[in-house]
């Protein structure tokens, strides 16, 4: 079933002499429950596409259509409501707020669509996480593994439509790193979450289902993995 | 909302170093726009009640009005009370005139006129008793104290014709003496006022007078204007205003109220006030506009994970407006706190230091809508500050606060700058395109320096305003004034005055009129007597003060005699002059050595002979000075004797001896030090029997000179408040600049360049700010200054400008200017030199 498509994508930035194309026409379908990495080099749009995917930066032109809505026609309102509802964003840097404490940090975008959460989701993403004697902490008191788990917790909370993960381990140690890509791999099987990974490392990449490499803003290849039983 | 309201509390909570910058700029803004209406509220509430207790709390006293119009106005809805008061009798007093010393109150022949007023009750709507009692029926008077003499029985329980003196009232309106209104062709109306007040009945049928107040302030003019034409009367235009010829109106009391008809000077003095507010308000505003500006740009990244996260535009305006809101519920009454506090303080010093000479104690006050609207003003500062920021960041997207991509807004600036490259060399240059690229950063602070320049170069220009329109700092003449009489004790008791007096200026005069034979031919001046003599002054003046007096007219020989005024083509180029001189009886040819004329086409051009102006002196003085429409002839002292020793022989005793009376004016700083010494003085000298006039205007000019004062330190103290403001402020920019900034440096180190280069680089920054600063303050503040000289030139009657160009300030200005720029370069470059290469690289790499 179809759940995220991107028809014609482009994205320029600047002007005339200093442009750069950044996405160049690009088309994409995202099935429910897929895993996908996106792989390429520095700076060749990986990244960017991440961010129109999800809503928080604005193609030149082409449409965005998450579970049949064109998220750009959109007005701010509806989009922030996608956002908070459909969309789950998962930095390099993590981005947790630093005046909440783990718990507010995991509730907050429920907190700001003024929705109620299931307590038995929370205490079981707080588990699965390992993030049970860290309930009241400051993200400035967790160590970098801990603050991207997180903010996993926080993208997880609201059950979106897509889980959308930028570098996700790029800030971390190997360590921490595999246990981060188990963690997705986990929730991608337990709750059929659909999850879009930008990576420019190809062995973490090989924790997803499918693996689109970028070059230059263009799909250059687009294939499925095959996991071996024990992966 | 929930979630928005505690994402504010959480982000006040946890950055409570940055939020104590906003909080102090909010905090000092109310201090600054709070007190403005303290200071306005109380010195209002000052004046009113200033002027009720010395002038009545009345508004208007209409004359010659008649029983039925009286019940008329008393019917009248707009009139709160209306007081009849009648004048019945009038007392001629030989012997009580000789002793008043109030000037004019005595008739040509020495009578004293006292007139006789009755009212049915409410006295103390007209005067203010200060012993014993009100009368309580028609053979009893209150008098004013300016007539109580205990040693000549006018006191209480002694009589005056057939009155008993029951009480002494402390007059209002300055019942007791004659009042003086100028007309547009110089002449003067003379209005009366009454000096004893008896009880009586108000019938119909009586010529009375109409002490009237008004339920409320507003539109006090036409009020009295319509029922002042009402009761008959007729106006003129006086000097652009409309003046009714029954109505006495309460000035004081109504310009207290705020409320003026064409008073210049009111109004620019209002115009003056609205000015200051605004440029504080301005300042404040840049303040806290920059700190709210900084604190968003600390915060851009976590706005942007906010909004990453699904929270719309308007969910973050709303919590950024909440947290504005937090913080000014907690600041603006810490504000108001500081500002009562220091207020208080402040009323507290004024009245300890004015005890004995301000009529009422100065009361802190202020009035609910000037708080209301103090508090609203404040609120809309804060709000449209901090609006302006919120609603900047509100245009940027999320990815772009994650990204941090605008944080640093750096502008593509000029290739070559050929002047700053010659002048400063190629560190100069890098330093000048700095500049340029960080426009905004650069801005902020050097709108905060020229907005501190402009405000400290009109403050200071305002207090010289102020001052001026007080006349406290320019040439204040009127001053001690004392009259002694000629007996054996006078020169060593004028020996201890001028002891006490040291150095300041003491000048003796003696002084009586003659008469004189003048060739009729040359004389312009047409009081005539009919047997062709005219009455001139003759004045002896202690020869310092001659030579003095000599200089200022404009004469260089010595031993001129100077004719004053009015005599137009006088011979004065003769060595000697006879003069015919009409003693009591006898006619007798005098000889005086030379004669200047001194005719001054403008007769209101007045050379000051003692202290005093004599032209503003009406009310202090009866006979001390030449009337202004009378010639006069000035002499020294010796020559001045050895005239009266001429009419020793033909004139009587008494008038020998008040020729010899001395009359001592003194002009002296220490006024208030030198009342007490005087006083001392004078009470030894009472005892020993002597006649000692004395009156020390000075202690009246007391009042505004230490409300200058006051208000001097108030506006300084506000102009330190806003130079702390500025100083926040730029600490607050260059912290985050240089913070921003770190990389910068890191990489410029990194490639080679000295710690010396950065230094120099990020000198030479500083230095093109201040001058930059300079180059625009200086100008904006010269036109304001220009425009105040300009309005201030409205207000004084001469049209002369009052003030002097602020050249004091200027230098303070560019002194403090470059003061600042100092401590920036040495703030930033400690903050420099504390950064690790590798650290900066690193921490903008995270």
């Amino acid at each position: 079933m179809e759940i995220l498509r991107a028809e014609n994508l482009c994205k320029i930035y600047g002007k005339s002499g200093t442009k750069v194309v950044a996405l160049n026409n690009v088309n994409l379908m995202v099935e429910k429950g897929e895993f996908i990495a996106i792989v390429g080099a520095s700076g060749s749009g990986k990244s960017t596409l991440l961010h129109i995917l999800g809503g928080v930066d604005e193609p030149t032109s082409g449409k965005v259509v998450l579970n049949g809505k064109d998220i750009y026609s959109l007005n701010d309102e509806e989009q922030s409501k996608l956002r908070r509802r459909e969309i789950g964003l998962i930095y390099q840097f993590y981005n947790l707020i630093p005046t909440l404490n783990v718990r507010e940090n995991i509730l907050l975008p429920i907190k700001l669509d003024n929705g109620k959460y299931d307590i038995n989701y929370f205490n079981e993403l707080v588990d699965m996480l390992d993030l049970n004697n860290r309930i009241t902490h400051l993200p400035s008191e967790l160590s970098g593994g801990q603050q991207q788990r997180v903010a996993i917790a926080r993208t997880l909370m609201s059950k979106p439509s897509v889980l959308l993960a930028d570098e996700p381990t790029g800030n971390l140690d190997s360590q921490n790193s595999k246990e981060i890509m188990k963690l997705l791999t986990r929730a991608n099987k337990i709750y059929h979450q659909t999850i879009i990974m930008v990576t420019h490392d190809k062995v973490l990449a090989t924790y997803a289902d499918r693996i689109i490499t970028i070059e230059d803003g263009k799909i250059v290849d687009d294939k499925k993995v095959m996991h071996h039983e024990n992966n | 909302m929930k979630t928005i309201r505690s994402l504010a509390f959480n982000y006040l909570k946890y950055n409570s170093k940055k939020v104590r910058v906003i909080v102090l700029s909010i905090i000092l803004t109310t201090i600054l726009l709070f007190t403005v209406s303290l200071g306005t509220s109380t010195v209002r509430q000052y004046k009113i009640d200033t002027a009720k207790t010395e002038f009545g709390s009345y508004h208007v006293t209409f004359r010659d009005t008649n029983y039925d119009q009286y019940q008329d106005l008393k019917n009248n809805k707009a009139v709160k009370k209306v007081v009849p008061i009648q004048t019945i009798d009038k007392l001629s007093d030989d012997e009580l005139g000789k002793y008043v010393n109030i000037k004019n109150i005595v008739d040509s022949e020495g009578k004293f006129d006292l007139r006789i007023q009755k009212m049915e009750s409410d006295f103390e709507e007209v005067v203010t008793l200060v012993k014993g009692r009100y009368p309580q029926n028609d053979h009893e008077i209150i008098i004013t104290r300016m007539l109580e003499r205990n040693d000549l029985a006018i006191t209480i329980g002694k009589k005056i014709s057939d009155y008993t003196i029951v009480g002494i009232f402390q007059e209002k309106n300055a019942q007791a003496v004659y009042n003086y209104q100028q007309k547009e062709d110089g002449s003067f109306d003379t209005i009366f006022t009454p000096a004893a007040i008896t009880k009586g009945n108000i019938d119909n049928g009586d010529n009375i007078d109409l002490v009237t107040t008004y339920k409320s302030s507003y539109n006090l003019y036409n009020k009295i204007y319509k029922d002042a034409q009402s009761l008959g009367g007729t106006y003129e235009i006086i000097y652009g205003s409309k003046r009714y010829n029954n109505a006495d109106i309460n000035f004081q009391l109504v310009v207290a109220y705020g409320q003026y008809e064409d008073f210049i000077f009111q109004r620019t003095m209002y115009i003056f006030m609205i000015i200051i507010l605004i440029i504080l308000s301005a300042f404040s505003a840049i303040t806290i506009y920059n700190s709210f500006t900084i604190s968003l740009q600390e915060r851009k990244k976590q706005l942007g994970i906010l909004r990453s996260l699904g929270a719309s535009k308007r969910q973050l305006i709303k919590m950024l407006l909440y947290e504005t809101l937090i913080l000014s519920i907690i600041s603006i009454p810490i504000g108001i706190i500081f500002s009562f506090s220091f207020g208080s303080i402040i009323i507290f010093v004024i009245n300890k230091i004015l005890e004995n000479i301000i009529v009422n104690k100065v009361k802190l006050v202020v009035y609910p809508i000037f708080l209301i609207i103090s508090v609203i003003f404040i609120l809309l500062t804060i709000f449209l500050a901090s609006f302006l920021p919120i609603i900047k960041m509100r245009k940027i997207s999320a990815i772009e606060t994650i990204r941090e991509s605008k944080d640093y807004k750096v502008l593509r600036s000029k290739e070559d700058y050929p002047i700053i490259k010659h002048l400063f060399g190629s560190t100069g240059e890098f330093a000048y395109k700095n500049m340029k690229r960080n426009k905004s950063k650069f801005t902020t602070v050097l709108v905060s320096l020229i907005a501190s320049v402009v405000l400290f170069i009109t403050i200071s220009t305002f207090i010289d305003v102020i001052a001026s329109s007080y006349g406290v700092d320019n040439g204040r003449e009127a001053d001690i004034h004392i009259v002694i009489s000629d007996n054996e004790a006078a020169t060593e008791l004028v020996q201890n005055i001028k002891s006490l007096v040291g150095k300041d200026r003491m000048t003796i005069i003696k002084e009586r009129q003659f008469d004189f034979k003048i060739d009729n031919d040359n004389i312009i001046y047409d009081n005539v007597s009919n047997d062709g003599y005219y009455g001139i002054e003759i004045f002896g003046l202690d020869d310092a003060s001659y030579n003095r007096y000599k200089k200022v007219a404009g004469l260089k020989n010595d031993n001129q005699i100077l004719l004053y005024n009015y005599l137009e083509n006088y011979d004065d180029n003769t060595d000697t002059n006879t003069y015919e001189v009409f003693f009591k009886d006898t006619i007798k040819d005098i000889e005086i050595c030379r004669v200047d004329r001194k005719f001054y086409p403008d007769h209101q051009t007045i050379i000051p002979m003692g202290c005093y102006y004599h032209f503003n002196n009406f009310y202090i003085t009866y006979d001390n000075e030449l009337d202004w429409w009378s010639p006069a002839i000035i002499m020294r002292m010796e020559d001045y004797d050895n005239f009266i020793n001429v009419a020793k022989e033909y004139e009587t005793e008494q008038f020998i001896k008040d020729a010899n009376s001395q009359k001592i004016d003194i002009y002296s700083e220490k006024f208030v030090k030198l009342d007490k010494q005087l006083n001392k003085l004078f009470a030894e000298y009472r005892e020993k029997g002597m006649d000692i006039y004395y009156d020390n205007a000075s202690l009246e000019e007391y009042e505004p000179y230490m409300i200058i004062k006051t208000i001097r330190l108030v506006l300084y103290i506000a102009l330190i408040f806003v130079i702390i403001v500025c100083l926040i402020n730029i600490i607050n920019i260059l912290n985050t600049s240089i913070a921003l900034r770190e990389t910068e440096f890191a990489v410029l180190k990194s490639v080679g360049m000295s710690n010396k280069k950065i230094n120099s680089m990020l000198r030479l920054e500083q230095i093109f700010l201040g001058i930059k600063t300079l180059l625009w303050s200086l100008p904006l503040a010269t036109g304001v200054v220009l425009m105040l000289m300009k309005l201030s030139k409205e207000i004084t009657e001469s049209g002369k400008v009052a003030i002097s160009f602020p050249l004091r300030a200027y230098i303070i200005s560019v002194v403090g200017v470059v003061s600042i720029i100092f401590i920036m370069i040495k703030y930033s470059i400690s903050k420099i030199k504390k950064n690790n290469i590798i650290d900066s690289i690193r921490k903008q790499s995270i």
